[in-house]
């Protein structure tokens, strides 16, 4: 027992120690053009563009696409001089279908390590992700790209197949550097993975698996040698929302990226910090599926489902009023974008009146039901999704408000792509990411459900259909804008999905931040980190 | 020792059968004294603190706390209560089996019980959350199930102890027959460390009652259980801790109650009978 | 130890079969996006070998392990054991501490409690609340007051930046241990007292105590060595339960170890990182469980007969 308590004594008095060596106030410095810290929500699984599944934030500071899409979604050149277009020349459309496009390169832009750019990089990225070696994410519209040819260093001339509406995004992934990894395995190029090389106004100092990326200007940076203003930059991965709020409470970070809305209050008590909104161009909304509840092919009951949901209420109160009501699948950002179109506000009296019209009739229980048939569904949603958790929760007893008994059923957020790709479900609450361009083609025409597309709500309407053919086959953004008008009329008119709001970004900055923009696409708010500045 | 030279009088398997009424007493009986429906949803009163109206403050729908805690009583205590009743039957069972007969069939029995343990848990839930209907059987037995090992471990190791002992030769060489000197003299022995296991039983299957409804297989929402509340109060930690706080308490308060009981009933039984 | 070949074998063919019959799949984190076609899917399924039947992955795979090749990772393509490795050293400091503060802890207030009844409710309070308090909980109020309040610590991470010195990072290794070894200080402590409770009122020890032995000794000579035994079988349990890696208490602090790595492997269902996380835990279990049978007779001269 002596031993015992001598042992004893010794380890407290070492525990004592070492907490009093590391206890005192913690070295914490606030935002700085020598340092700004990010809590970022999880880390890069790698750091090529075109293979990675997360948003872009941290590539976007290293490599840079011959264009980029702005804050309000406008392409505009970067690498490129200019926007390629049918009225500048640099779009030709031939008669047999064919198109050509002619990317004009900036001059004296040069790698990271000081290779100048050229379009044999671009050439040599098409091959690559049409060549069988690698395995990008996706080859959207790149497999639609005969060949590339180089006349010179600064211009690259790609042949299309066919016509791609989309061919002023191709390159806003940038390109990989040739001279690196020519006659290499980029699938599994884990040098270029995790350290990789490009233009921007940044280069990757560090990678600490699990703990931060560390990255640190790039010297002579084609803008300019005075930017990028910010010497360093660090993303540190932190999966816990809780604890991205407690890191920036106890100010060991500057800016929370990706805050969700009902954590937003969490912050108010924060000096020096802004939660920057950026509207997004996703929307959360409730697909249904007509395939396996047949009540959903009535435009009628779709329509009263909708008039029955007080999305003011869920956007105030369960949002805290940061992302407005969505009355469509094309969000304000988009260029495509009208508001003259249907919108159904919530009135449980015309909803209720809809429903007895369309013959679904209030039972014993509370419950309508037609032909022996209740009005019953399964709403799935992601687990552990806090807030879709909550809004499901309301959408349940409104639509219970309405004599619709709805279950709600939680799936991890993997499974649950699964279950929607094969169609396995009732009602599903979540969001779809559009694409810079809108391709609702994708989403709502008759023959666009999976595998072919993402109409998960198996809507079939010819009408449309046809419609969005005629839209997908325009190239010139005028003429499109105006077939996708009517487009989006016939949507909004036939309520193929129910949409709740906008998902609109959440980032708290330091109000010290200046130069900040927001961003509501993939490429993420970084998109034009080299201007951002601290000046208090 | 003073707290064991006094030992209550009650049999344990009185105790038992007290705690066993009691706790189905207080289950059935607690929903009934709620003020509110436990999934009234009032948006216009979201994390509104303590008061008159709601006693325990509402939570982030609105809801009162008070009453989703009476409510969620039932299915907690149920799986709390009903997957340590699993874990100590498997687990004593393997366990006992194990140390007392040892040779090739505690050999087969502890591979089996590492081979279970190196299972991970996780995807095993996951994979039940695609088969079944989530429930409270269902969860109980899941909970369970899955959890049992440590015990049997335990449990072994105490008899493996125990069996060397001295008074245990007694019995044997008195020739008693085997299930009575396990019944009356191994098991009553090892009750101390067979109580601590069903109090650790009890806490995590409560507790691991909320992961699961994170992977599909608990609760459905809007039903409220301690656990997922619990979980849930993470949100509002610093804006609303009263959220947290009550269903915290009864977690806490249960976990207590089974100690204390499982500690009484361990000092009552009896320790070296004559044979 | 000849029994630990057969018994990973039997565990790798369960446990893929297992993960396989897990819904989704690693190519489901493609769907999501809307760029991604069905040729894409179908490509990739072919790239990875998950177009082929089960047996077929499982001999691969089987295969590939046995001598030495650990597959790649469907997350971000690397080495599977590059990405095993690099997450050792931190999970090994974490768990290390927090089973060296638990251990003494648990010993010490165990020993304590048994020899002063009048401590005995305080503790076993304490040891209640560390079982029903869930540990992301403990977590994150430790760094609402270490952190956020106080500012005494920081929340969370392994070192502020790289270099940073050994008082970084022991400051920043505090609070993960702390509130990993509380969890398994209110389990021990609990076991540890149950089984001196025990001893300590056997007819034997009433005896000693009778016989004049001086309490110190009879706590040291007598009374801890017989009540060792489940408590070592829960310490090396746990402590083999730790090599995987501690998911919640990893997540809630931000760090960098191997619990972190096999929950993101579990959401992407990279079967190539999820396969080797098996085979570890299995390997960690098997050897720590024959360890804790040779402890048993080492601390009990009796079992050895046997």
């Amino acid at each position: 027992m002596e031993r015992a308590a001598r042992l004893a004594r010794t380890v407290a008095c070492v525990m004592l120690a070492m907490l009093f060596i590391s206890c005192g106030e913690t070295a914490t410095s606030g935002p700085s053009n020598e340092l700004l810290i990010v809590g970022y929500d999880r880390e890069p699984d790698t750091m090529n563009r075109f293979s990675t599944h997360i948003l872009e934030d941290i590539q976007s500071c290293i490599i840079e696409g011959l264009t980029v899409t702005d804050e309000k979604m406008q392409v505009q050149p970067l690498l490129a001089r200019e926007v390629p277009t049918i009225a500048n020349g640099s779009v030709v459309l031939r008669p047999d279908g064919r198109m050509d496009v002619t990317w004009k390169l900036r001059e004296g832009v040069r790698w990271h390590d000081g290779t100048p750019f050229t379009s044999a990089d671009v050439k040599f990225t098409v091959d690559a992700i049409n060549g069988p070696a690698w395995n990008p994410e996706s080859t959207d519209g790149f497999d639609r790209i005969a060949s590339v040819d180089t006349p010179d260093p600064l211009t690259a001339v790609v042949h299309y197949k066919e016509r791609y509406a989309a061919y002023a995004l191709q390159f806003v992934r940038g390109a990989l550097p040739k001279h690196l990894l020519e006659g290499k395995d980029i699938e599994r190029a884990t040098e270029y993975n995790r350290k990789p090389l490009g233009t921007g106004p940044y280069q990757l100092k560090e990678w600490k698996t699990g703990e931060y990326v560390l990255l640190e200007r790039a010297p002579h940076y084609w803008r300019g040698d005075s930017l990028p203003k910010i010497k360093r930059i660090m993303f540190r991965f932190v999966p816990n929302t809780t604890t991205r709020v407690n890191q920036l409470l106890a100010g060991e970070v500057h800016v929370v990226a990706l805050l969700p809305w009902d954590r937003a209050r969490d912050l108010a008590q924060a000096k020096g910090t802004v939660i920057a909104k950026t509207t997004g161009n996703a929307y959360e909304h409730v697909t249904l599926n007509e395939k396996t509840v047949p009540a959903f092919r009535d435009v009628r009951v779709r329509r009263a489902l909708l008039m029955g949901i007080d999305r003011e209420a869920i956007t105030k109160q369960i949002l805290d009023g940061l992302a407005p009501v969505s009355h469509g699948p094309v969000q304000p950002v988009s260029w495509a974008y009208t508001d003259s179109i249907a919108t159904w506000p919530f009135d449980l009296v015309r909803a209720k009146a809809l429903l007895d019209s369309a013959g679904w009739v209030t039972g014993a229980d509370g419950i309508r039901a037609k032909d022996g048939v209740p009005l019953r569904f399964t709403l799935m949603t992601q687990a552990g999704f806090v807030v879709r958790e909550n809004v499901s929760q309301v959408l349940q007893r409104q639509w219970h408000d309405l004599g619709v008994d709805v279950k709600i059923q939680l799936v991890d957020g993997t499974a649950i792509s699964t279950k929607w790709f094969a169609g396995e479900f009732d009602a599903m609450l979540h969001w779809w990411q559009m694409p810079a361009d809108p391709d609702l083609l994708l989403f709502f025409a008759a023959d666009r459900t999976p595998p072919a597309g993402r109409n998960i709500n198996y809507f079939v309407d010819s009408t449309l259909t046809r419609m969005l053919v005629a839209a997908d086959r325009e190239v010139d953004q005028v003429k499109r804008r105006a077939l996708l008008i009517p487009v989006q009329q016939r949507i909004a008119d036939q309520v193929p999905e129910l949409w709740l709001y906008n998902v609109t970004r959440l980032d708290a900055v330091p109000a010290s931040l200046k130069g900040f923009k927001g961003n509501p696409t993939n490429t993420g708010i970084f998109w034009n980190v080299a201007d951002w500045e601290i000046r208090p | 020792m003073t707290a064991i030279a006094a030992r209550p009088p009650a049999s344990p398997a009185r105790t038992a059968l007290l705690l066993a009424a009691g706790i189905a007493a207080v289950a059935l009986l607690l929903p009934v004294l709620a003020p509110h429906a436990p999934n009234a949803i009032d948006l216009a009163a979201r994390r509104v603190g303590p008061s008159a109206a709601h006693w325990f403050g509402t939570d982030d729908l609105g809801r009162d706390v008070l009453s989703r805690v009476l409510h969620g009583a039932r299915l907690s205590l149920f799986v709390g209560l009903a997957s340590a009743v699993v874990t100590l039957v498997l687990g004593v069972g393997v366990g006992v089996a194990s140390g007392w007969r040892g040779g090739w069939l505690d050999t087969l029995l502890m591979r089996a019980t590492d081979a279970l343990l190196s299972m991970p848990r996780l995807p095993l839930l996951m994979v039940a959350a695609a088969i079944l209907e989530p429930g409270a059987v269902a969860l109980a037995v899941l909970v369970g199930g899955t959890g049992w090992m440590e015990t049997a471990r335990v449990v072994r190791a105490d008899v493996l102890a125990l069996r060397e002992r001295a008074f245990i030769d007694a019995v044997r060489a008195s020739g008693a027959a085997e299930w009575r000197i396990l019944v009356r003299h191994l098991v009553p022995n090892a009750a101390p460390t067979i109580a601590v296991a069903a109090t650790l039983a009890v806490g995590r299957g409560i507790l691991l009652e909320s992961a699961l409804s994170f992977f599909g297989v608990g609760v459905r929402p809007p039903a409220p259980s301690w656990g997922n509340m619990l979980y849930q109060a993470q949100q509002s930690m610093t804006t609303a801790p009263w959220v947290a706080l009550t269903p915290g308490a009864c977690i806490f308060a249960t976990v207590f109650v089974i100690n204390a009981l499982g500690v009484r009933l361990a000092r009552s039984g009896p320790e070296v009978r004559p044979a | 130890m000849l029994q630990a070949i057969p018994l990973l074998l039997v565990v790798s063919i369960v446990g893929f079969t297992l993960l396989h019959l897990v819904p989704g799949g690693p190519l489901d984190v493609y769907l999501g996006s809307p760029n991604v076609r069905p040729e894409d899917i179908a490509r990739l399924r072919r790239a990875y070998g998950l177009d082929q039947s089960l047996p077929v992955q499982y001999g691969a795979w089987l295969v590939g392990f046995v001598r030495g090749d650990w597959g790649y990772s469907y997350t971000d393509g690397r080495p599977v054991l590059t990405r095993l490795l690099e997450r050792v050293p931190a999970t090994l400091e974490l768990m290390v501490s927090a089973l060296s503060i638990a251990l003494v802890v648990a010993m010490v207030v165990s020993l304590w409690r048994a020899t002063r009844p009048r401590g005995a409710g305080a503790v076993e309070a304490l040891s209640v609340a560390g079982i029903s308090l869930p540990v992301f909980w403990l977590g994150l109020v430790a760094q609402l007051v270490f952190a956020v309040a106080l500012r005494w610590l920081p929340s969370s991470g392994r070192v502020t930046y790289d270099g940073a010195g050994l008082a970084d990072r022991l400051r920043h290794l505090v609070l993960p241990a702390l509130v990993l070894a509380t969890v398994h200080v209110a389990a021990w402590t609990r076991y540890l007292g149950a089984s001196l409770d025990g001893v300590l009122s056997a007819p034997w020890m009433r005896a000693a105590r009778s016989r004049g032995v001086p309490r110190s000794l009879l706590m040291a000579r007598h009374a801890l060595r017989p009540a060792l035994l489940p408590f070592v079988t829960v310490v090396l349990l746990d402590a083999a339960l730790l090599v995987s890696g501690a998911v919640v208490t990893e997540s809630v602090f931000a760090w960098p170890g191997l619990g972190g790595l096999f929950a993101e492997a579990l959401a992407r269902r990279d079967y190539a990182l999820l396969m080797a996380f098996l085979m570890l835990t299995s390997t960690a279990i098997v050897s720590l469980n024959l360890m804790a049978d040779v402890a048993y007779r080492w601390i009990d001269p009796r079992l050895r007969a046997t």
